[in-house]
């Protein structure tokens, strides 16, 4: 495919929260706003837009858009778990990138509260569920086993909670900012041996949107989408390591052989840290270390900012909160923040490339449902 | 299928899925047809270890109305 170039060119979020007392229309109603605001782009210039949410409920994009005044045009809702907001902007990026159009609305939103406390539900027609699984038990598996073949203990994952909760301190739109010691981390509440409360990503609310053009609405701040690719998890009910995260290796290969990069030419990344440990996965997953070394990676301080190759300089999931269908747009937003140089305190100094990563869903015999990945560049 | 399979890995779960009370422990034990299955539990935690034979085995879930019979992992040797 002769695939044209794709620019991120405006950027919005709203500050990721515990609970608004807005509805969720609403909530997305300001990212959008603010995307356009932030382009200085007409909102009568859109041509299609594209909407992911997780528990958004139907005809979402319909119901933020109306009060807009933006209706009639190509509107598509996307549900893809935790990759919802990721998975709608791989179709903006594939739908500029083609030619059909010049400039689309890609939106995530997302409104936990509704579900109170608690992990978050998954669907009781999967055997595991029913048997008493839930997300972070998966997690907290895989952590063990990882201990298992590789060593390290539940101090070492508290040290990745630690470096997200501090770079959280930095940026106004994360749910928690207060830092953290890794004796706190240990201490709080057990949620699934050995991960506790602080080890796992907090419920939200918030939206985020970009303003995804070709050239011909290109400015002066936009920053290239390089790359951009998805894939669904592969049923495996055999031996397999699941301190390998399948998906992402696969989802990995297939971003760095489109952007025509490797990992070494990553400068910051903003990764799925839905639990600490995944972060430590992720790491090996992607190519920023060899299997088995994610905890000296950690230890070392290369993924903390100023380290060698920051990565979740906005807090990540685990700080700044997981507002599900929102999270891989406000990934996005990160990134553009960081390549454009305007990321104030948690500033990546001379970042040029830039890699997001979201991965969604639990279900049985899969290491996720689904996997987004792109890479932007200036 | 084998009685008996492998302990691949497990944790002590604290926040229960709706239908169970915590905390309850799961695991994944690998047999030797090649097959993993997922499943609770009933042992002490402690005495679990990543690596050790378990014996699948018959548990009671849940009370009243909502009791069922359902399959579940046992240290082999204690069931």
């Amino acid at each position: 495919m002769m695939a044209r170039p794709v620019y991120v060119t405006g950027i919005g979020m709203t500050p990721f929260r515990k609970k608004y007392d807005m509805n969720l229309s609403e909530i997305a109603q300001e990212a959008v706003v603010a995307a356009l605001r932030d382009a200085g782009f007409d909102r009568n210039r859109v041509e299609a837009v594209y909407s992911g949410s997780a528990w958004g409920g139907s005809l979402l994009g319909q119901r933020i858009l109306r009060d807009l005044g933006m209706t009639g045009v190509p509107l598509v809702n996307i549900e893809n778990a935790c990759s919802s907001g990721s998975s709608a902007l791989h179709l903006g990026w594939t739908a500029v990138a083609q030619g059909m159009y010049d400039a689309v609305l890609v939106i995530g939103s997302e409104k936990l509260s509704r579900f109170g406390s608690g992990a978050i539900p998954l669907e009781d027609d999967d055997h595991e569920v029913r048997l008493g699984q839930i997300m972070p038990a998966v997690y907290a598996m895989r952590a063990q086993r990882y201990f298992y073949e590789y060593g390290g203990t539940p101090a070492d994952l508290a040290q990745v909670a630690v470096k997200n909760r501090r770079h959280a301190g930095f940026n106004e739109n994360a749910l928690f900012r207060d830092p953290i010691t890794v004796e706190e981390v240990l201490a709080s509440r057990p949620v699934a041996d050995p991960l506790t409360l602080l080890m796992c990503c907090p419920k939200a609310d918030g939206a985020a949107a970009l303003l995804i053009t070709s050239e011909r609405y290109r400015n002066s701040r936009s920053v290239e989408v390089r790359a951009s690719r998805i894939t669904s998890g592969v049923f495996e009910d055999g031996i397999v390591d699941t301190t390998v995260d399948e998906i992402t290796v696969r989802c990995a290969k297939e971003t760095y052989e489109s952007a025509g990069i490797g990992p070494e030419d990553v400068d910051v990344a903003e990764v799925h840290d839905a639990f600490a440990s995944a972060e430590v996965f992720y790491y090996e997953a992607l190519g920023f270390c060899k299997q088995g070394e994610g905890l000296d990676l950690v230890r070392s301080g290369a993924t903390a900012i100023g380290g060698r190759l920051p990565v979740n300089p906005s807090g990540g999931l685990l700080s700044k909160g997981h507002p599900l269908g929102a999270t891989g747009v406000a990934q996005i937003v990160e990134i553009v923040e960081q390549l454009r140089g305007e990321a104030g305190a948690r500033q990546v100094e001379g970042a040029k490339v830039g890699l997001t990563h979201c991965t969604g869903g639990g279900i049985a015999g899969m290491d996720h449902g689904a996997c987004t990945m792109h890479v932007l560049v200036r | 299928m084998s009685r008996i399979g492998t302990l691949y890995s497990f944790s002590r779960v604290h926040t229960p899925h709706k239908l169970y009370s915590a905390p309850y422990i799961v695991g994944y034990v690998d047999f030797p047809e090649g097959l993993r299955v997922f499943g609770q539990i009933r042992a002490n935690y402690e005495d679990l270890r990543i690596g050790m034979k378990v014996a699948t085995s018959a548990c009671g879930f849940g009370e009243g109305e909502d009791a069922v019979l359902a399959y579940c992992f046992v240290p082999a040797g204690k069931e």
